[in-house]
């Protein structure tokens, strides 16, 4: 739920409000933002250099410290870390370049066309822990694997990681970390999936989180912060909504199911393989596989 | 679909729409919350309910999307000219003037004056105290031009004697008439009724009018419709800029005016194209009947909130609507603001008359200032206010003239069909521009402004609109 509350400790530097600086002053007023209760905490440490990773119409992603501050305006996919604002002209306002270095710390980010500051924060959505009865279990994974073109365009080493599964088989995290081209891989994709879809069931998980997070540094540090957050329950709101209705009174789970095949390009499909794969590898003790 | 409580309410992020006191926007854009403002009034006062009722008539859109066919369907030809007593039955003692019905006792100074002027120049009268006098009295009938299907600039006023234009529809094959231009400045339709008036207005009568006819008897209907989507291209709006309409009416006529040679003195030739030339307004009392002609092709549609006139006397501003007959909705007159002539000052404006509103009623006038913007130099405001006012009225009407484009706006369709519904729901009201007469009988024109028509037309208007919705067609 976003938290409208004022940051219990607003940055020093900042003005209260935008303002009006003196006539001379180069930049325009601070654009506010809002702050994931998740962001990294050198936003609000000592100001220093932060590179621009990636920029989108509605995105751009801040890495320091193998850590991934993601800007995100409306329309954006809302990922758990991220500072939001409130307009994509504010977003465009900053004239961010991949590659350049901007200037975070005290709640702000200054660039070269403008600046932004935290205004409040923001409180991520996390999935639900709680065991999975055996008919939403088998009602969930016939939803995923229902849907259209799941592995349409995916590595095969995902495919077979499904395939494994089916048999019992733990998937391979080594193997998976990193795998496929872009910011976010889709071994990673799938990984998160995993992730979640072991928190939701609150199932048996075989120690992969803490494999998933000792080669985490093998991944792109926008991959690895996800993953970092995906252990801890944390998903863009399409994902905590399927997960959600998984739990809630049964219902037709083909919309939210598209919703999260519909993220990204195939980021979307990785991340249901993975849920897949969590409903597959952790049969219920007390029952059969349906 | 999760059924969460309150429908995910406290769990999705919200979408925040605002509307009105802009301080919630504010508020929440410094907090970096995504606001969509929606530019979103209350209704008119007193028009809540009469919308409400209206908007859920089951004949409203059919009858609406009917009302602007016909609208935009209808033809304009001139086809004759004749004295008023022949073409509108106007017998000695009746006179039209412009608005909605007035009595003498509540006609303002410039209506006066041109209902003096008109007793004089009918012979009624041989001073201005006998005129006044039986003005006042049981013999002289008093009616809106409106009323015969006619129109009338200013104080509108047309006497038996004076010549009109005849316009038909070819479509519908209703037929309108207006009275010829006098020019600027001392003219009877703004008051002005002295003796360089009269001198005009018989000349008008013996000289321009039949010379005029005879031309265009010869010379066939003109289609006047062609001349309004012409000058609009022309950077004319057809309200206050009649310049371009003007001197393609005299090229197609000149041939058939100068063939008259012979059969009258080459002075009284001369003196007619010379009259029509420099008088860059004589056809707005061509433009005015055509707008009349499209608007009376929608009269009498039931259930229909489309505005098909508006007119004022000088007194009161009225209206009336497709979808409730000939029933006239007023309220006292706004006065227009804008620059005047000479030393004239605002304390010498008559409060707002004539019936050439009826050019913004079908889309001109006002409603195209954009494709005029040398019009804010006669009437005020600036070119960022004519392009504005253009995009604005697209907020009150139906829809785009298929053939009165506006070039610099791409050449989209004029607006047109006015939506009394939508004046009530946005509170946008049709923008006018209009010369202004002097306050005082016989003072004539002090200048040219903008003008809105009193918002309490359209409550009224929309009350007896509603009231003919069907019982059971509508919201209780």
């Amino acid at each position: 739920m976003p938290s409208l509350a004022v940051d219990p400790s607003p940055p020093a530097a900042a003005p209260a409000a935008p303002s009006v600086g003196p006539a001379s002053a180069p930049r325009a007023a601070l654009l506010p933002a809002a702050a994931s209760t998740l962001a990294p905490a050198w936003l609000h440490g000592a100001p220093a250099p932060a590179t621009v990773v990636g920029t989108f119409d509605s995105a751009a992603y801040l890495l320091r410290d193998d850590e991934v501050l993601p800007l995100l305006a409306p329309g954006a996919l809302l990922l758990p870390g991220g500072l939001r604002l409130a307009t994509a002209d504010d977003l465009r306002a900053l004239r961010l370049r991949t590659g350049d270095e901007v200037e975070v710390g005290s709640g702000t980010v200054l660039a070269r066309g403008g600046a932004l500051a935290v205004r409040r924060t923001w409180r991520p959505r996390r999935v639900p822990q709680a065991s999975l009865p055996l008919a939403h279990r088998g009602a969930a994974l016939a939803a995923v694997l229902a849907t259209p073109h799941l592995t349409d365009d995916l590595p095969a080493p995902l495919l077979d990681t499904l395939h494994a599964a089916e048999d019992g088989a733990l998937p391979d995290v080594a193997a998976l970390l990193g795998l496929g081209p872009g910011l976010t891989p889709a071994g990673d994709d799938l990984l998160c999936g995993l992730l979640l879809g072991l928190r939701a069931t609150d199932g048996e998980a075989h120690g992969i989180p803490e494999d998933v997070g000792a080669a985490a540094h093998r991944t792109t540090a926008l991959s690895a912060t996800l993953l970092r957050q995906a252990a801890l329950g944390y998903a863009v709101p399409p994902v905590v909504e399927l997960l959600s209705s998984w739990h809630g009174a049964p219902a037709d789970l083909t919309l939210p199911t598209s919703r999260v095949a519909a993220v990204g390009h195939t980021s979307g499909r990785a991340l249901l393989l993975g849920l897949a794969v969590a409903l597959l590898i952790d049969p219920t003790p007390s029952e059969g596989p349906s | 679909m999760s059924t969460s409580p309150l429908h995910g309410l406290l769990s999705r992020e919200p979408a925040v729409v605002t509307a009105g006191a802009p301080l919630f926007a504010d508020a929440l854009r410094a907090q970096a919350v995504p606001v969509t403002d929606v530019e979103w009034r209350p209704p008119l006062e007193g028009t809540a309910d009469a919308v409400a009722r209206v908007l859920a008539d089951p004949r409203r859109v059919e009858a609406n999307a009917l009302a602007l066919e016909r609208i935009t369907s209808a033809g304009a030809e001139l086809v004759r000219l004749a004295p008023a007593s022949e073409a509108l039955d106007l017998k000695p003692g009746e006179f039209l003037h412009s608005g909605p019905p007035l009595t003498w006792e509540r006609a303002s100074g410039p209506m006066r004056g041109a209902l003096i002027g008109a007793m004089l120049f009918e012979g009624l009268a041989e001073t201005e105290e006998e005129a006044v006098e039986k003005l006042a009295g049981p013999d002289i009938t008093l009616a809106p031009c409106h009323s015969r299907g006619a129109v009338g600039p200013m104080a509108g006023v047309i006497s038996p004697s004076m010549w009109v234009f005849e316009l038909r529809d070819p479509v519908h094959g209703t037929v309108s008439h207006c009275s010829l231009n006098e020019g600027l400045g001392k003219v009877l339709r703004y008051g002005a009724y002295s003796e360089e008036v009269l001198v005009r207005l018989r000349w008008m009568r013996d000289v321009l009018g039949p010379v005029l006819g005879e031309a265009v008897e010869r010379h066939g209907p003109i289609d006047i419709k062609a001349y309004l989507a012409q000058m609009l291209q022309m950077g004319d709006e057809g309200h206050n800029r009649n310049r371009s309409a003007t001197l393609m009416f005299l090229r197609d006529l000149l041939p058939h005016i100068v063939t008259q040679v012979g059969e009258r003195s080459a002075e009284d030739i001369a003196e007619v194209c010379r009259f029509v030339g420099a008088n860059d307004h004589f056809a707005l009392n061509l433009v005015m009947p055509a707008c009349k002609l499209a608007m009376a092709a929608a009269k009498g549609i039931e259930g229909s909130s489309v505005v098909v006139t508006m007119a004022r006397n000088g007194t009161d501003f009225g209206i009336q609507l497709a979808g409730t007959g000939d029933e006239w909705f007023t309220a006292p007159a706004n006065t227009p603001q804008g620059l005047f002539l000479g030393s004239y000052g605002p304390e010498d404006a008559n409060p707002d008359i004539g019936d050439s509103a009826i050019t913004e009623t079908a889309g001109m006038g006002g409603f195209v200032m954009a494709t005029a913007p040398a019009i804010v130099r006669l009437v005020g405001g600036d070119v960022d206010f004519a392009l504005t006012t253009t995009r604005t009225m697209y907020e009150i009407t139906l829809g785009e003239h298929p053939t009165l484009q506006v070039p610099i706006l791409e050449f989209r369709g004029a607006p047109i069909a006015i939506d009394a519904v939508a004046v009530a729901r946005t509170g946008v009201l049709p923008q006018i521009n209009t010369g202004m007469a002097g306050r005082v009988a016989g003072v004539g024109q002090v200048g040219a402004g903008l003008v809105t028509p009193p918002e309490d037309v359209f409550v009224q208007a929309l009350q007896a609109l509603a009231e003919r919705v069907p019982a059971g067609g509508g919201a209780a």
